[in-house]
């Protein structure tokens, strides 16, 4: 199960359809607070895809949640950003993927954490 | 003045009791005419000044009365007062000066200030004493003293001139220290425009009666009749008693009691900067002709600096601003636009990878397609409203965008434009609180709609998932108010003016992520503007909700 994780429908629409396309199995959440409560009531997924600008909780409230719950710190995380300035290394993030990005490189870092798909 | 009269009495009878120095030397080497006088009025002491200023030789003054050194009109009144003090000895003028006339020996007349003082003579009776003072002399000094009097209240202006730094309020502590100061019953300035070589009129105190004649609001520096004029022409002071020329109005010269003038060059380095001038009740005095310029120069330097000050700070604020607005499209653009184009991207990037996938399902594949040439399509269109926004904006704000009224029913718009808003959810939200009938005016439809619709997008976006917008239009005299009130996160005091900047968007909305270029505001701006409104945004403060308020004129066809 990979997680994503941005408030931007169009954004949400085109990563879940690349990854089903591939097999993965994907789930949604359209800001920090849900992607939390999706988190704690869930199996863990295998990799979340979190956008860092978002309405409620962002991304970096998010990743400093996950990072303070033992269950959730070692989850790999992809940060999907727009922001080209500022320091993410606390955000401990698997990658950080720069806005506009390709689709190879969601599908890549699939492949990576959770295997090929289905 | 007092009190040396009263030493001298004292010294007077000291060397009558002790004898000890030669008094008659004594008091002959003073500068006042000095006499004594017995109770009958005549005098019995003059000293050797009262040669210097009465003509008299003090030796044949002794055994006169004191009618000799009086104009004749005083006898009288001498006589009166004279005789009352000598019989009841009440002293009334003693110890006060006094300024009165006195006879030379030649007939003229003379100012002169007079002490008295009362003094016993050896055998017990009472003697006075009089003292007296030229008082051209005093006059002089009384000169000197309202030239420093003037030169302080220049000094006092000087302070608040140079810590004004704006040309209208230099210009008005001109015109004030003039009326106030110089006693001017009209006092103007005009600020000197170099490019159109026009003097406009800039302050004035004092009386205000209408003056016939070519307006003196503004004048053509070479062409203008006046005197103000031809004094910024030859950039030379025009200081004189008598305004019978034909430049003055003469009806208003008679009516105010006019009697002169001063009219000076504002003039700093090489430039002309404007012409002050002071219109005054009584001749021109000395005093005034003499410190006036030193105002006007310290007025045309404090001038000079605030034009430097003002030139520099526009300049300035003008680059910061460009700077500013260049930093905020950065920020904003670099978030909001790459967005959409991820989406665009993205979903082209799916579409190949669909395209070229062999599928057992036809029909699934097929509609996999077509979804993401919607989406592509979505993308595309988001990205053009933005690139839009972008331009519109500017062309809004350049003025080159043209109305196009038409004769239109608000209510009927506002309907259309709730109906217009994508989704079903936000439009369920918002509560419309509408005249019954139709509210007419001439607008712009395209426009009018396009503000109502930002407005109506903002209140949704910023409110909490399931906030009501509350819609309203009143009418007023003529005016017509479109009110949308959100229950979102409001927006700080500071902020209310701001975010109507293109690229501004409040801290708290950038902070939460709200999407947005922060141009819709702007761009509603310019628009209302344009159409002869108004657009202000209202709020308790952060968390408070706020409300948006359009308010148009009717207007008319043109």
């Amino acid at each position: 199960m990979i997680l994503v994780v941005d408030d931007e429908p169009a954004l949400v629409d085109v990563i879940r359809s690349v990854l089903t396309d591939e097999g993965h199995d994907v789930t949604t959440a359209n800001d920090g607070l849900a992607a939390l409560e999706y988190l704690r009531g869930a199996p863990r997924p295998c990799l979340a895809i979190v956008d860092l600008m978002m309405p409620r909780m962002n991304g970096w409230e998010l990743r400093l949640a996950m990072l303070a719950e033992p269950s959730m710190a070692d989850i790999p995380v992809a940060i999907v950003s727009a922001f080209t300035e500022g320091d993410l290394s606390s955000l401990r993030a698997s990658a950080v993927i720069q806005k506009p990005f390709h689709l190879a490189e969601i599908l890549e870092l699939a492949e990576r954490h959770c295997g090929m798909g289905g | 003045m007092h009190d040396r009269c009263r030493i001298l009495a004292g010294a007077v009878l000291r060397s009558a009791l002790v004898n000890e120095l030669d008094f008659d030397k004594l008091l002959d080497a003073m500068p006042d005419a000095v006499l004594v006088a017995d109770m009958e009025s005549r005098i019995v002491y003059a000293n050797a000044s009262v040669h210097g200023l009465l003509g008299w030789a003090p030796e044949a003054l002794i055994g006169q009365s004191l009618h000799a050194i009086q104009p004749e009109r005083l006898h009288e009144p001498h006589d009166i007062g004279f005789g009352r003090y000598a019989t009841t000895g009440v002293r009334s003028l003693f110890g006060v000066p006094i300024r009165l006339s006195a006879r030379r020996f030649d007939g003229t007349e003379c100012d002169v200030e007079l002490n008295l003082a009362e003094i016993g003579d050896k055998s017990g009776g009472r003697l006075v004493l009089g003292v007296l003072r030229d008082l051209g002399e005093r006059v002089e000094l009384e000169r000197h003293l309202a030239v420093l009097r003037y030169l302080r209240a220049i000094t006092a202006a000087a302070a608040q001139l140079w810590t004004r730094l704006d040309p209208k309020l230099v210009l008005t502590t001109l015109t004030d220290v003039l009326v106030n100061d110089f006693d001017a019953a009209l006092a103007r300035t005009w600020i000197y425009e170099p490019e159109t070589n026009l003097l406009r009129l800039t302050t004035s105190a004092g009386l205000s009666t209408r003056i016939k004649g070519s307006s003196r609001e503004t004048m053509d520096v070479t062409t203008h009749p006046s005197k103000v004029a031809a004094v910024a022409r030859t950039r030379t002071p025009l200081i004189r008693n008598g305004l019978t020329d034909a430049a003055f109005d003469q009806e208003w010269v008679a009516r105010e009691g006019l009697k002169s003038v001063a009219c000076l060059p504002l003039v700093a380095g090489n430039h002309l900067l404007g012409v002050m001038v002071g219109f005054f009740r009584e001749p021109m005095r000395d005093e005034v002709s003499e410190t006036i310029g030193h105002l006007a120069a310290l007025g045309a330097a404090a001038l000079n600096d605030a034009r430097l000050v003002g030139q520099e700070r526009e300049a300035r604020s003008v680059a910061e601003a460009a700077v500013a607005l260049r930093d905020r499209f950065l920020a904003v653009a670099s978030h909001e636009l790459r967005t959409p184009l991820t989406v665009v991207r993205g979903n082209w990037e799916l579409l190949g990878r669909r395209l070229r996938a062999t599928s057992s399902d036809p029909d699934a594949h097929r509609k996999q397609v077509d979804t993401s040439l919607r989406r592509l399509g979505q993308g595309i269109e988001q990205l053009r409203r933005l690139v839009e926004d972008l331009l519109d904006v500017n062309r809004l704000r350049g003025g080159s965008v043209e109305l196009h009224r038409s004769e239109l029913d608000l209510v009927a718009l506002i309907h259309d434009t709730v109906a217009g808003v994508p989704d079903p959810e936000g439009r369920s939200r918002i509560r419309l609180d509408l005249p019954a009938g139709p509210v007419l005016g001439w607008w712009d439809a395209g426009r009018l709609t396009q503000v109502i619709h930002n407005l109506i997008a903002n209140a949704l976006k910023y409110s909490p998932p399931k906030g009501a917008v509350a819609l309203s239009v009143t009418e007023l005299d003529g005016r017509v108010a479109i009110r949308i009130t959100d229950s979102g996160i409001g927006i700080a005091s500071d902020q209310l003016n701001a975010i109507f900047e293109p690229f501004s968007r409040a801290p708290n909305a950038s902070a939460q992520h709200y999407p947005g270029l922060g141009l819709g505001l702007a761009v509603s701006r310019e628009i209302v503007g344009q159409l002869g409104g108004r657009i202000w945004a209202e709020s308790s403060g952060e968390g408070q909700g706020s409300s948006f308020v359009v308010e148009l004129q009717r207007g008319s066809p043109s």
